[in-house]
């Protein structure tokens, strides 16, 4: 579970966000919706602690972030959030698998191979295990995304826009993935979105408005 | 993180050619700025520092021909001269020998051309039993009793020890060489005092005041007011062209980095440490600009030393100090990178 307490972000004069005060449960999926530059990054990143700068606090697992030191709060982020990003941002010099195994390889920790066969089954990445990254559609680009962040097997998955780039049909089935990745492998999945269309899927839906974060209502 | 990165060089060819170009270009145009400024130096030493204040020197000789240089006193009609012809220099393994055609009192003046020259050590001179001409001086650590001269054997009428300006001495020992042996043999023909190549005058002292000679001391005098202050103002001008080249080309090579800050954030939120991004990004670039330094240097460093022997230094000095520049430069704009990366912006740091 994370606690989100009295969380602000401004950068110089300008604030984003203030004053927020929300909880997000266990395996489930939200999205955060919101226009572009409302923010939504921005409370992602500082969530996740990509950013560490706010004003506020998180509370992750009964873990105050903000009491803890430089080195170990990177250390405990690093053990709880994986990332997807609105480009796959796979490295082109290395395939499919390599790319699947970048995080383990940077942290130095051996590769979970029952894991990584079990995962590519699931994300039904098998057949295309061969392929050169740079030959995967948008869609399959951001499935490999999706398996290079479940390989470490974090409990948040935080994922920026990661249909941006994708149709409207490979952005459902992405946001249907995610969905069963909440239940069925029991990760918490956060979504930044801009597009309204798909909302159904999701456990919670969150929106971005005049700074301040509340459950979505349709106009 | 070796390995992946010469995977990301095979991959990204194209890209890290230009770079690797890049870098090339800005050592070869180090390189060819200090061409410029040995090339100055050269000059300028010449006429600075290397005549004799009490010699005549002539002028139109060393204009004309590379293989003489006259050394005249004042007084050159008692023979107070030495003219040197015909140098020969040869190598033997380390052993290096300096053979010269004179005329005139080699004893008294040596030999020598351009800035190359030595003098025997007055102390020294030993004479042999030998009267026969030509006079033949040989360093003392002339291993034989004779010297082989144009086909014919001569036998040696003097030793000594000779003195190297110290430049010479230290150009020598970077050569490699260990040992070196002089050997001056009179010329046998009289000439009026100058080559033949060079004039058929009738007298000796006609010829030499033909050969516009000067006096070390007024050579050294109108360089000083020639280029005295503006020597200074050329080295000037080379050092901000240096510099600005520096400044020009390391900042391309920032523009044509490879490694984006997408890939550093990616690290980044998989947990890889700030300090080994760092290292990644400096390590890229110090693999990227060493092979370019080294290939720059071993086609320049030759080129300096045939062209300007003693003018070695300014070559390497240039090289390594942008090779500084550069590490230094890449540390900086590595740790600016990884730090935009790995340090929050905005907002209150907690």
């Amino acid at each position: 579970m994370i606690q989100v307490l009295r969380y602000g972000k401004s950068f110089g004069d300008r604030t984003i966000l203030e004053d927020i005060t929300i909880d997000f449960l266990s395996d489930r999926l939200y999205a955060l919706v919101g226009e572009s530059g409302s923010g939504k990054t921005t409370f992602l990143r500082n969530l996740s602690q990509l950013d560490t700068s706010y004003d506020g606090s998180f509370i992750v697992d009964g873990l105050s972030f903000e009491k803890l030191k430089r080195k170990e709060r990177e250390k405990e982020r690093t053990a709880r959030f994986s990332y997807v990003f609105s480009d796959a941002n796979l490295l082109e010099y290395l395939d499919l698998r390599e790319n699947a195994e970048l995080s383990s390889f940077l942290i130095g920790q051996e590769v979970d191979r029952a894991r990584e066969e079990r995962l590519l089954d699931f994300l039904n990445l098998r057949p295309l295990e061969r392929n050169d990254v740079t030959n995967l559609s948008a869609g399959e680009q951001q499935r490999v995304a999706i398996l290079r962040a479940l390989m470490t097997d974090r409990k948040y998955l935080i994922c920026d826009e990661p249909t941006a780039h994708l149709d409207r049909e490979n952005a459902k089935k992405i946001i249907e993935l995610f969905h069963t990745i909440a239940h069925k492998l029991h990760k918490t999945v956060l979504i930044a979105l801009h597009d309204f269309s798909n909302l159904s899927l999701f456990d919670e839906v969150y929106q971005i408005r005049k700074r301040q974060i509340a459950p979505y209502e349709e106009n | 993180m070796i390995s992946l990165f010469f995977r990301k060089i095979s991959h990204y060819r194209k890209q890290y050619g230009i770079k690797t170009i890049v870098f090339f270009l800005l050592f070869v145009s180090i390189h060819v700025i200090g061409l410029f400024a040995a090339s100055f130096a050269s000059q300028n030493y010449h006429a600075s520092g290397n005549y004799i204040s009490d010699v005549y020197y002539s002028t139109r000789w060393t204009i004309l021909n590379n293989q003489g240089m006259a050394f005249i006193r004042d007084n050159y009609e008692e023979e107070d001269y030495c003219l040197a012809f015909s140098v020969d220099t040869k190598r033997e393994g380390n052993c290096l020998r300096f053979t010269v055609n004179f005329e005139g009192n080699a004893l008294r003046f040596g030999f020598g051309y351009e800035d190359l020259y030595a003098v025997p050590i007055q102390d020294s001179i030993q004479k042999t039993e030998q009267t026969d001409r030509p006079i033949v001086i040989v360093s003392e650590n002339f291993p034989d009793d004779s010297v082989v001269w144009e086909g014919k054997t001569l036998p040696i009428t003097y030793k000594t020890r000779f003195s190297l300006p110290n430049y010479l001495s230290r150009e020598f020992s970077a050569m490699g060489v260990e040992r070196m042996e002089f050997v001056m043999v009179e010329r046998e023909n009289e000439t009026d005092g100058i080559p033949e190549f060079c004039s058929v005058h009738s007298s000796k002292s006609a010829a030499l005041e033909r050969m516009d000679f000067k006096l070390g001391k007024d050579l050294n005098a109108s360089y000083d007011v020639s280029l005295g202050g503006i020597s200074t103002l050329v080295y000037a001008v080379f050092g901000i062209v240096y510099f600005f080249a520096l400044v020009f080309w390391t900042t391309l090579i920032r523009t044509t980095d490879i490694i984006s800050r997408r890939e550093l954030e990616l690290f980044r939120s998989f947990g890889y440490p700030r300090g080994k991004a760092f290292g990644m990004f400096l390590t890229e670039n110090l693999l990227l600009m060493l092979p370019c330094l080294a290939l720059s240097d071993a086609i320049f460093i030759p080129i300096f030393y045939f062209l300007f022997r003693s003018r070695i230094a300014i070559s390497l000095f240039l090289s390594f100090f942008a090779a500084f520049y550069v590490l230094c430069y890449c540390l900086w704009y590595s740790n600016v990178t990884v730090r935009s990366i790995y340090v929050s912006k905005g907002g209150r740091k907690r």
